[in-house]
Order: C-alpha cells, then structure tokens, then sequence
C-alpha cells in the first residue's frame, strides 16, 4: 500500500510539469508582449529604451529553455512575479483572496452534499417512485441552466422580492448561502444522478441478495451496506468537480461580487496582467491534481481493492 | 439503411419533439432578419426600457434596442459558432485520429498523450486561461473550445482506425474477401455514427452554455452585437426595475441546452451509447 501511495504521489510530478509547460507555451505564442503589458496596465507611455530596459528585467532576452527553467525555480519557491498593475508580489495578492473563495467552494459542497445525498439515496433504492422522477428532473435541469444567470434569479427572488438575502458582499452567513447555492446547483445535479446510478448498480450485487436472504432488514442493508459503497463514485466526482468549481467560482463570484480569487483573475485579464493570469492557471492546476490525489488516497482507505487493482496494472 | 435509421427514429417521441424545437431554432437562425421586427442594435434612446407592446412585443432595454429582435438575432450567434465549433473539433478530431490510429507507433503516443494532458486540464478552466492569456473576444473562445473539443473526437476516430487494423470481425470480414469500403460501410460507420451523434448534440449545449457563460463575463461576445449571455450581463442592472431583460434571453439559453442535452441523452439510451 505504501508503494502505492508513493507511485501515485509521484505520478502527479509529470503532469504538472506538463501543465507548466503549456502555460509556458500559451504566454510565449501569444502576441502580447509582457513589457508592453506591463505599461499598458500600469498606464504609462512606453519609450522603446523603457521597453527594452523591461524585457531585460524580466528575462525575455534569454533563450527559451532558461526562461522556462528559471520560471519553473520560481514557481517551487511560490513566486509568481509582480503584479503589473499594483505592483505587490502576486503570492501576496492572491492568497489574501483565497480566504473568501474557500469559504464559498465549502459552502457549496456542504450543500450539495446534504441535499444530493438523501435525494439520490432515496431515488436509487426506490426506482420510479416520485423521489425518482423528482431526482431525474433536478439532475438534468442543473446540468443545462446556466448558473448565472440562476445566480440572477436567485437574486431576482430571494433579494429582490422576498427581500430574505442581501444582493451582494460578504460578511455574514446570510451573505453565503445565495453565491453557494448557486454553485452547488450542478453539483446537486451530478451527485444526485452518480449516487442514484451507483446505488441500482450495486442493488445488483449479490451481497445484496444474500443480506436479503440472511432475513437483515431492508432498510439496514440499504443504509449500512449499499449506501457505504455506492457512494464511492460521489467521493471521485468531487475530486474531479474541483475544477469545476473554481471555474464555477469565477462566474459566482462575478455574479455576486464576492471578493475571491476568482474576481481577481477575471481583473486581472481584463487589465492583461499576465504574471496573475499564469500564477492562477497553475494554482489551479496543482489544486485539481492534488485534490485528485487526495481523493485517491481517501478511496483506497474505504475499497482496498483499488490499490490491489492498481498493483496489477504496474 | 436510412429507412431503418428513420424508422428507428420515429418509435421515440422525445426525439422526434427535441428535433421539431431544434429545426424551429435553426429556422429562427436562419431568417433572423426577416423574423425581427426592429434592428436589434439600432439605438433609440427616446424609446428605453419600454413595456411590452405591439411595437416591441418584448419590449426594451436601457438603450431602446428591441429585446426580442436581440433574442431572436442572438439564436444566429449561439448556435451558429456552436456549429462552427462542433465541425471544427469534429474534422480536427478526424484528421488526428486517422494519423495517430493509422501510424501508431510513437505518432500516436504523442498525440494521444498531448490529448490525455488536455483532458487532465478542466476544459473551461483551459478556455479561460486560454482567453486570459490571448485576450477577450469571440475569436478566442472559439478556439479555445474548440481546442479542448478535439480530444473526444479523436479518440473515438483513432478507435475506429484501429479496429480497422485489429479487430477480430474485420479480420475474418477481410479474409471473407469485403473490399475495405464495404468493410467501413457495414462494420465501422454504423459502430461509429452513434457515438459520434451522441458527442456532437451534447456538445452543441455544452458549446452553447460554455459561448454565453464566457459572453457574460465580458470575454467572448464584445457589445453592441446581441448575444444571450451578453444581453443577461447588461440587463443585470434593471433587475429591480426590468427583470425581463435578464430572464428572456436565459430562458432561451435554457431552453437551447435542455433541448440538446435531452436529444443527446435519449439518443446515448436508443443507441446503447455511454455518455463520456
């Protein structure tokens, strides 16, 4: 199991160098010059000699491969260059932001959680019944209404008319529970419809059977057994649907104005403030491969047979 | 062939409904011009944030533009680039997936790992860094997309490539003495064609959704031309006073990707198809 672990720690070195290469790539192909950049977004008239002086400062004059190799050193020791339009260390910028966006991915998740777990639970176990149709309904309106503009409409009801919640900004739980829903609700779509998936699958099983037959209460056996194992596809969807909701994040936040690193990033394109830019792609990526990881790992402990699994394949 | 893919067809009444609302779209799409009954970005301000009536049958927005001469213009750019997206990706796809299945060999590998790295990457996280990195614009989201869309297509023809190659059924069809394109006619496009349907009806919602949640946020779609999402992030501000603006154009959004994801789906359950 240890060699497991470290195999599939390992595995992740590649992929992110990858990721760093990539957006390495795009920066490089694209017509943007970071010196002009740089004047533009901090509104100074560039002489060619400023530009020049630029370049220089920030390595651009040097071959390729040392540019990406001196990034990559920088990007181990979290320095992500300097802000072109405030001037602070990225770093700096960007974890002052963090706060707020987790707060809202956690937010979400509890409450997809809470809501897509009794649903999926109970449309699984009784198929057709109303909870059923109800379940089918809800996964497939989450997974086509854009959530931004039911972002708007939770606004437009809850603010606006019912005057329960306030439009916008942060500070109290009740400033939460709008931008999270709104993020939860294509996660509520998905989980419900994986819970629900796996559950039938596994009403197949014969363990099923023979729980039925040893005479052990229904309602034990869905709850204790089926339930334990069916929600192991759930726990891999929320590995993958972090990137998601980051992405998620951008839109909610800008629905909400809520001061995350979402915002920020979005800012930041609009004011073409590259060293940001690169410094959230790569956040990003590292956070989607770590949570992976972590998810992974959470697995293995509840089905060692993944680990078995992945010894075979080596 | 075609009659029994008709026949098959009309034995599901979702489909047969979600293809009636599809032709009516494209049919919107196409006579947009001659449907509107205003010049969607003529400004007329005398005219603002009007009420329905029979002038402006939806009414207004905040500049005087007739909001559904807005919507029914805005049908021309959603499923129009939505299209331009699925047969870019689709002939990417094509072309990559016959060298990388027909070369093999290191050729292959390399494609499809740079593919496994672009599936790694969440594909509207890589449109945005995309976007961010070469600037807002329609352009951009559109190649963007596309270029996270590719990657599906490919496979599954690369797939097909190699059970041309490989697959025991062919063998024994080719020693049987089938020409290649009766091999590809009987055995292959008929395997293919359903997968391929499949993909490409969800992804024209998927593209819908992912063109106007990029329009909203100021990165694809640039004002004055109409775009759904685009026309949600103006009307925002009138939610108060003219929650309509807001509503029309993501009712429509709505009911394009429902209509897309219903076709997909019942198309993956009638062909036996695993969504991705």
């Amino acid at each position: 199991m240890a060699t497991y672990v470290f195999k599939r720690i390992i595995t992740i070195v590649p992929i992110f160098l990858i990721a760093t290469l990539i957006t390495f790539g795009m920066i490089n192909l694209s017509p943007v010059d970071p010196a002009e950049a740089y004047f533009a977004a901090a509104h100074i008239q560039a002489t060619d000699e400023a530009l020049e002086q630029k370049r220089h400062e920030f390595g651009l004059d040097q071959p390729l491969l040392i540019q990406y190799v001196n990034t990559l050193i920088k990007i181990c020791q979290f320095d992500f260059g300097i802000s072109y339009v405030t001037n602070k260390p990225v770093w700096e910028e960007i974890s002052a932001r963090i706060p707020a966006t987790i707060q809202l991915t956690i937010g979400s998740l509890l409450i997809a959680i809470f809501v897509s777990v009794p649903i999926g639970f109970l449309a699984g176990i009784k198929k057709n019944s109303g909870m059923d149709h109800f379940s089918r309904f809800l996964s497939f309106i989450g997974a086509s209404i854009p959530s931004f503009w039911l972002g708007y409409l939770f606004i437009f009801f809850f603010s606006v008319k019912l005057d329960l919640f306030p439009v916008e900004g942060t500070g109290t739980w009740k400033h939460l529970i709008l931008p999270s829903l709104t993020l939860a609700f294509p996660l509520i779509a998905l989980y419900t419809r994986l819970l629900r998936a796996s559950i039938l699958e596994n009403l197949q099983e014969s363990y099923v059977l023979f729980a039925r037959t040893r005479g052990i209460h229904e309602m034990a056996i869905m709850g204790k057994h089926v339930l334990r194992i069916a929600i192991s596809p759930m726990i891999t969807g929320l590995g993958m649907n972090l990137g998601n909701l980051l992405t998620g994040a951008i839109i909610v936040e800008a629905v909400f104005s809520w001061p995350g690193f979402g915002r920020y990033f979005l800012e930041a394109i609009f004011n073409r403030d590259v060293p940001v830019i690169q410094a959230y792609v790569l956040l990003a990526a590292g956070l989607f491969l770590i949570s992976n990881l972590i998810v992974d790992l959470i697995q293995m402990f509840i089905d060692p047979r993944i680990s078995r699994k992945g010894r075979q394949f080596q | 062939m075609i009659a029994k893919f008709y026949k098959q067809l009309k034995s599901r009444k979702v489909i047969v409904f979600c293809s009636f609302i599809l032709c009516v779209l494209f049919v919107i799409t196409i006579f947009a011009p001659w449907l509107a009954p205003n010049d969607p970005i003529a400004v007329n301000l005398a005219d603002k944030l009007q009420k329905p009536s029979l002038e402006y049958p939806l009414g207004t927005d905040h500049l005087g533009r007739c909001t559904l001469s807005r919507i029914l213009y805005g049908a021309r750019i959603s499923l129009g680039y939505a299209m331009l997206i699925f047969i870019s990706a689709l002939s990417i796809g094509l072309i990559i997936g016959i060298i990388a299945g027909y070369k093999g060999g290191w050729v292959d590998q390399l494609l499809m790992r740079l593919g496994d790295g672009l599936m790694a990457i969440p594909s509207l996280l890589f449109v945005i860094g995309f976007v961010g990195i070469w600037g807002a614009g329609l352009k951009q989201v559109v190649l963007g997309l596309i270029l996270v869309q590719w990657v599906y297509y490919a496979r599954v023809i690369r797939g097909m490539v190699l059970s041309l190659k490989e697959q025991n059924y062919i063998t024994a069809a080719r020693i049987s003495g089938s020409s290649t394109w009766t091999i590809m006619k009987n055995h292959i496009i008929p395997n293919v064609i359903p997968s391929l349907a499949v993909m490409g009806t969800l992804e024209m919602g998927w593209a819908i959704m992912n063109l106007s949640s990029m329009s909203f946020l100021g990165l694809g779609v640039q004002p004055p031309t109409p775009e759904w999402g685009a026309m949600i992030h103006e009307g925002k501000s009138y939610i108060r006073t003219n929650p309509a603006l807001m509503i029309y154009p993501g009712l429509m959004i709505m009911l394009v990707v429902v209509t897309f994801n219903l076709l997909g789906e019942s198309l993956s359950e009638r062909f036996g198809v695993k969504r991705r």
